[in-house]
């Protein structure tokens, strides 16, 4: 590079043409000023470490064992389990709707097995982010049809997910709940799991799970 | 003095000034965005949005994902082999009738191989003007012919099964950043069953990139 460029930035904006080698930009408190090529998923998405679970459109009917936390065999509405490796699964989406049904105290939860022993299940196949192909992700991916099985402790309340006021669900409320705070990352062999607290009579969910595995280089 | 010494903490400097770069109480380099997230993309010309008719599409089992010759209410078919294209917002407002279980969804094809609808055109998020964009865009108001059976990816969002009753907020939107339509897929927003006078409209926009 020419001189007068990347080794001595320059407060405040210019304007500078295409194929020209400008002093990067500073600001007045001595931070560098950056701009983004694309959208913040985009280098993830597009090499292709991203994948989405999702529970069938018929929906998940909350029942013992089915949404709800149990030490016994259970299925999560949706969930992930990190086998022991050297991957990080990061949570980057997920979408809960309630369909029918009615309101229960507490909501929806995140739970979490840290270190959990036993567990055996295979899961179901998430689908790709950019390829939509079926597979390929280290992640055990639950989608609310097959139960988490082997463990042998039941999964603890790690975070609210949200929920509505106890109660019959009104038709045509919307009942979306949503998390995109990317702020979890599953370690090597930890479970996360969305359920509700409580049972609940008739109450019927959708959902998403979206996450991306990141090598951890250990 | 310069990229190669940053030094601890901020401090206040004029313009035209070279300062010393600043950098974190954990050994990180301090950064501030110039502009928005997505300005320089939008700036270059690379975003398109495609838009309903502002009546809607009546969610009958044309949209419903799942089927086969399906019309979605907004969707991108890439029949490129060196493009992708990055979804960065959907919105999608129910505006009259009933809401159906299972809500909203993306749907997707992984490699469709017979889609022959060029679609519609969207319109460039910068200049404004329609067209220039690689992508096959659809808006609803025709069906994507060729295209093979859907699947149900992703949930958008949904409401309690019934009448939607008047002046309850209807609106879903998503922007997650974290859709790539790779060459030869297909995405594009459904309804997850067949709704009973149950009308959408939606926009849907996205950025061209060399794969």
């Amino acid at each position: 590079m020419p001189e007068g460029d990347l080794q001595n930035p320059v407060v405040g904006p210019r304007v500078v043409a295409d194929n020209q080698y400008p002093q990067l930009r500073a600001e007045r408190t001595a931070a560098l000023v950056v701009g983004h090529a694309h959208g913040e998923m985009y280098e993830e998405v597009s090499r292709g470490n991203v994948w989405t679970i999702s529970t069938a459109a018929a929906g998940i009917a909350i029942a013992t064992s089915v949404g709800i936390p149990a030490t016994a065999a259970n299925n999560p509405i949706v969930g992930i389990y990190n086998p022991p490796g050297s991957v990080n699964m990061h949570v980057t989406r997920t979408i809960l709707v309630a369909t029918t049904g009615t309101a229960v105290t507490g909501g929806f939860a995140w739970y979490l097995s840290a270190n959990p022993t036993g567990i055996t299940s295979s899961g179901v196949q998430a689908r790709n982010n950019k390829t939509f192909v079926k597979g390929g992700h280290y992640g055990i991916a639950f989608d609310g049809s097959t139960p988490v099985t082997g463990q042998t402790v039941a999964p603890t309340l790690f975070r609210q997910f949200g929920g509505g006021f106890p109660g019959a669900l009104a038709a045509g409320t919307n009942s979306t709940l949503e998390e995109t705070e990317e702020d979890i990352v599953l370690g090597p062999n930890n479970y996360l799991g969305l359920y509700a607290v409580l049972g609940a009579t008739g109450l019927n969910v959708v959902g998403s799970l979206t996450w991306a595995e990141v090598p951890t280089g250990g | 003095m310069d990229i190669q010494n940053p030094i601890v903490g901020p401090r206040s400097i004029s313009d035209g000034s070279e300062p010393q770069l600043r950098a974190g109480r954990t050994a990180e380099l301090i950064v501030q965005p110039a502009h928005g997230e997505l300005y320089e993309e939008t700036a270059r010309g690379n975003i398109w949005t495609i838009s309903t008719a502002a009546a809607g599409i009546n969610a009958t089992t044309v949209v419903a994902a799942g089927v086969s010759a399906a019309r979605c209410i907004v969707g991108l078919y890439n029949p490129t082999s060196d493009t992708n294209l990055f979804v960065t917002r959907t919105v999608i407002v129910q505006v009259s009738g009933s809401a159906v279980t299972g809500g909203y969804v993306w749907g997707s094809v992984a490699s469709p191989t017979a889609i022959t609808s060029t679609g519609q055109l969207g319109v460039n998020n910068r200049t404004m003007t329609s067209g220039g964009h690689r992508a096959y865009a659809f808006n609803g108001s025709t069906i994507v012919t060729g295209i093979t059976t859907t699947v149900l990816f992703r949930y958008i969002g949904g409401f309690i099964a019934g009448t939607i009753a008047a002046g309850q907020n209807a609106t879903l939107e998503e922007v997650e950043d974290d859709l790539v339509v790779g060459p030869g897929c297909f995405l594009g927003v459904f309804v997850a069953v067949a709704g009973t006078n149950t009308t959408a409209t939606g926009s849907l926009s996205w950025a061209e990139i060399p794969a």
